[in-house]
């Protein structure tokens, strides 16, 4: 532990200010999402898991992630015993079998998954020196990552694993591919989709893509989300109806205020400029973090945090081209504003790593 | 330790993700600019009609109150299960219906409504529902998102059956109404007159309907109010109608089928008005009373037809008030003149009939009336001629409405041969005046008209239009006091001469009170005057083979009686008719007795009793 003045000197506070500042916004929002529901105390279990989250940061950057990378491989065997055992004997909640219940906390399995999978990716293609990966590295971290993808893929959640792969992609890619091997990758991409859609989407995902495509074929249904969301967002308008005075979320019209839809509260509330400014405060993180890669001081670095940063851009993309409209409803929260102790934490946790590697990229 | 690595390809890759970064996150903003700003005003009136609602308020009708101020028409507050057709959801509604009872009926007409339904108004799951029931689906209400209770007031009539026809009753507004005048102001679902006084005064009764702006979850529950204006009462109206002269008819026709219409010969003034059998019109004040309605309306009885208005019947030998004005104004006769009477008279080569078979004798006026003598009036109405008959009987008001200020009443028939050429192209054949002569054949009078005649003769000759109608009241208002009947101005006089009047009143003073045919309606001291009346069913020829006793109950005649009291002044006039009741003497005129009882024990000073009792119907 090195928690002198050179410690908290080396921290990058603009980014650490960045996450703060939204997962502040996220408290306000889930405030006033919540206030006419069931739970209007949800927010304060939003702070607390926000700093359990900081805290928890704070430890992942005391230790240098050479160290902790170190275990990788224990924590990936873990997490896959968990998701096994989870799959065998875990309860189904929302019809999935994704929470490992602890007590008076749900973790989401999956989160962890996704941390696992991408530091001991990361760790692996740090590993192979070359400008340029084989087939055969690519086949060894396809086979890294697929195994835990199978496995959320059974709970079923289909959202973890599109991250994982997305993440996959992006790691490949930074790592050099040959062009005949994006080519291929394609190929079996594009043939995997009609395939998947036969025998791996269940009834209800196809529903929320049939919607996605033509949301009044169905309006009462898996439409419904779809419509009501672009309905809350565009009736925001320029500057919104105002903290806690969204019709459309305060009257319940909006699906999962607090958490999927979280975004269109933000819309609904606080308008087009709310909106820009939440994007650009992501935007702003974005670039910070790349930074971060940027100046790494070695492979490892730079793929721990291209790994957590290409997960945290696409989830926090898709969540928002959702409520946009863009894309089929999916369950993905939107990272640091959707209610939520698992991706709270991990996120914090992930950003906890790349601060880490910034904060190491000087050469001792 | 240091291995250097060379992180140069990896930081040259990584400047695409960067500008990959950059533009993903922009070209997110533009999509929200299109959503935001450029369609914002459709969103925007997406969401207001998704969370705001106008809901109709039902207005209260007016109240109608007899004359003494007795509430004869209400209403009475109901709730209704409603569940708005946007947020309609099967599962919800599976719940309601396991959790209050539906008949299949109910299940039948809620399908109905909901097919139909426009969306701007809630879909009716259940009419009129107890309070308990109301209380059942409040407590679930957060397990039956959409289902409403909407409180509607209903209309109540608290003596059931009593004066129903000239009450009439309200039902849903029809397509075709809608666009009627006097319904003007009429939304769809609203529920007007459709008959009787609910009919004839529909815009005076009909308030305004309220409308509340409210926000709705998105289960359709009501959050808050934006915006109430609250519905105005209708207007009351003050009838002319008297209860206890109303009940006391009703009480005395049992279970005959028939109709009374209980006239003031001063004004016009309709005291009572009855038809039997009838209805009660609670039965219509729902939308969901359709068994009810398909009962009544089909009913072989025609119970919803008002006998008072549209019943025509044979006047029988009431006509011979009309024959012997006819004849004494025309100077065919003098009251002094006596005919002959065999137990009939053969007339064109065909023998017709008195009911008397040993026959009157020689007859004069008086005692032809008192007797009613077919014989005699035979042989004045032939004497006379169809079209004098005729002229006298459009006199008297017959042939045409009398306008009375309630809905659908009919003319009648006076046959001439001008009628006879166009409605049958044949022409008149002289045997039919000899029926006309004692009120048969073709002509047909309703009651209404009855009892005008009776008060024409009773006030010598004073044409009132008849009317219920009093006073109108300020919305929500009970009248003051009893109003005084006084003489009104008749809109026609029968200038006759004083001794053709004297001659009728005395004759019919003389029905009642000199051993004629209508002595049961009779009261000493009071000077009833009347006239009974048997009009036939059965042709004349048959008349002859069978007493009217043995014949089966649908062919025998309807009986009549139509008179006033007292004799000088009169303050009443009625004309009584039951169906297939046999003589008028018999059946019709012990029911005018007991109305003429009622009112005249009540003149005697039983006043205070009335103001009591008043007083305790009304609570």
């Amino acid at each position: 532990m090195m928690l002198d003045r050179r410690f908290w000197f080396g921290i990058d506070w603009p980014l650490v200010l960045g996450l703060v500042l939204a997962a502040g916004v996220g408290v306000a929002v889930i405030y006033s999402a919540t206030q006419g529901g069931p739970n209007p105390d949800y927010y304060q279990r939003q702070i607390l898991w926000i700093v359990l989250g900081l805290v928890l940061m704070l430890l992942v950057m005391a230790i240098d992630y050479h160290s902790l990378v170190d275990h990788a491989e224990f924590f990936y065997l873990a997490v896959a015993g968990l998701l096994v055992y989870l799959l065998l004997f875990g309860s189904l909640r929302a019809g999935t079998n994704r929470w490992l219940e602890l007590g008076i906390f749900t973790l989401h399995s999956g989160e962890l998954a996704k941390l696992a999978s991408v530091t001991l990716l990361a760790k692996y293609l740090a590993a192979v020196r070359k400008n340029r990966l084989g087939a055969g590295e690519v086949a060894i971290t396809g086979a890294l990552v697929g195994v835990p993808v199978l496995l959320v893929i059974l709970q079923p959640d289909l959202g973890t694993a599109a991250t994982l792969v997305f993440a996959y992609a992006v790691l490949c890619l930074l790592a050099g591919l040959r062009a005949r091997l994006i080519l291929v990758a394609s190929v079996v991409f594009a043939l995997a989709l009609p395939i998947g859609w036969s025998f791996v989407l269940k009834d209800y995902q196809k529903e929320r893509v049939l919607a996605f495509v033509d949301p009044n074929v169905d309006p009462r249904g898996a439409g419904y989300q779809s419509i009501q969301s672009t309905i809350a967002v565009g009736s925001g308008s320029l500057t919104g109806k105002g903290w806690l005075k969204g019709s459309q979320s305060q009257l319940q019209f909006l699906p999962a205020p607090h958490t999927d839809f979280v975004f269109a509260v933000v819309g609904e509330e606080l308008g087009f400029v709310g909106v820009v400014a939440v994007i650009v405060l992501y935007l702003m993180i974005t670039l910070r973090s790349l930074d971060a890669a940027r100046r790494a001081r070695d492979r490892l670095g730079i793929y721990l945090v291209a790994g957590i940063l290409s997960m945290f851009v696409f989830q926090a993309l898709y969540n928002m081209a959702m409520v946009g409209g863009l894309v089929p409803i999916k369950g993905f929260p939107l990272p640091l504003v959707s209610y939520g102790g698992s991706s709270m934490m991990t996120t914090l946790v992930g950003f906890g790593l790349i601060l880490n590697v910034r904060m190491r990229r000087f050469v001792n | 330790m240091n291995i250097y690595e060379d992180l140069k390809p990896l930081q040259a890759r990584l400047k695409w993700w960067r500008i990959l970064a950059v533009v993903l996150f922009l070209g997110l903003c533009a999509r929200f600019w299109q959503i935001q700003i450029v369609r914002a005003p459709t969103y925007m009136e997406l969401a207001r009609s998704n969370h705001v609602r106008q809901l109709p308020e039902s207005a209260p009708r007016g109240l109608v109150l007899d004359r003494r101020g007795r509430i004869l028409a209400e209403n009475r507050p109901s709730f209704n299960l409603t569940m708005e057709k946007r947020s309609w959801s099967d599962v919800v509604l599976s719940d309601v219906v396991d959790l209050l009872p539906f008949s299949d009926q109910e299940l039948e007409l809620m399908k109905k409504e909901r097919e139909t339904s426009s969306g701007a108004s809630p879909v009716l799951l259940k009419e009129d529902i107890a309070i308990e029931e109301v209380a059942l689906v409040e407590a679930r209400q957060l397990e039956l998102p959409g289902a409403m209770i909407q409180f509607v007031p209903r209309r109540y009539y608290p003596f059931g059956s009593l004066a129903a026809h000239a009450l009439g009753y309200v039902g849903r507004i029809t397509e075709e109404q809608l666009a009627q005048d006097r319904f003007e102001g009429a939304i769809p679902n609203d529920y007007v007159g459709q008959s009787g006084v609910e009919l004839g005064y529909n815009l005076q009764l009909m308030g305004q309907n309220g409308v509340q702006v409210v926000v709705v979850n998105s289960r359709g529950r009501r959050e808050r109010i934006l915006e109430e204006r609250p519905p105005a009462w209708g207007n009351s109206i003050q009838l002319v109608m008297d209860l206890e002269l109303q009940q006391a008819t009703e009480e005395a026709f049992g279970d005959s089928h028939g109709a009374a219409v209980v006239l003031d010969p001063r004004n016009g003034e309709v005291l009572a008005l009855a038809s039997f059998p009838s209805f009660d019109p609670n039965l219509f004040s729902g939308r969901f009373a359709a068994e009810a309605w398909q009962a009544v309306a089909h009913d072989e009885n025609h119970r919803l037809q008002n006998r008072a208005l549209q019943g025509r019947y044979a006047p029988g030998s009431v006509f011979k008030l009309i024959i012997a004005a006819a004849a004494l104004e025309e100077k065919k006769i003098t009251p002094e003149k006596r005919l002959y009477c065999g137990g009939g008279v053969r007339l064109y080569g065909k023998w017709f009939p008195c009911h008397s078979a040993a026959g009157h004798g020689l007859v004069n006026l008086h005692e032809a009336l008192v007797k009613s003598c077919n014989s005699y009036f035979y042989q004045v109405g032939v004497e006379l001629q169809i079209e004098t008959i005729a002229r006298y009987a459009r006199t008297f008001g017959l042939g045409s409405p009398t306008g009375v200020d309630l809905p659908f009443e009919v003319s009648g028939l006076v046959p001439d041969p001008e009628w006879k050429r166009q409605a049958r192209q044949e022409p008149w054949y002289a045997g039919e005046t000899v029926s006309v002569s004692v009120g048969q054949g073709s002509v047909l009078v309703t009651a209404m008209q009855m009892a005008q005649i009776a008060a024409i003769i009773g006030s010598s000759g004073d044409v009132f239009r008849p009317h219920v109608f009093l006073k109108p009241l300020p919305a929500g208002a009970l009248a003051d006091s009893a109003p005084t009947s006084a003489h009104g101005e008749p809109i026609r006089h029968l200038a006759f001469q004083d001794s053709t009047w004297r001659a009728l009143q005395e004759a019919m003073w003389g029905v009642v009170n000199d051993g004629g045919t209508g002595w049961r309606a009779g009261i000493p001291g009071v000077g009833v005057s009347g006239k009974t009346g048997t009009a036939q069913v059965a042709s004349m020829q048959n008349l002859a083979e069978t007493s009217d006793e043995n014949r089966p109950e649908h062919l025998r005649n309807h009986a009549w009686f139509v008179g006033y009291a007292p004799r000088e002044n009169p303050e009443l006039a009625v004309a009584i008719l039951v169906e297939h009741g046999g003589q008028g003497g018999q059946a019709a005129a012990p029911i005018a007795h007991r109305i003429f009882q009622t009112y005249f024990d009540r003149a005697k000073g039983h006043e205070v009793d009335d103001a009591r009792q008043a007083l305790l119907v009304r609570h």
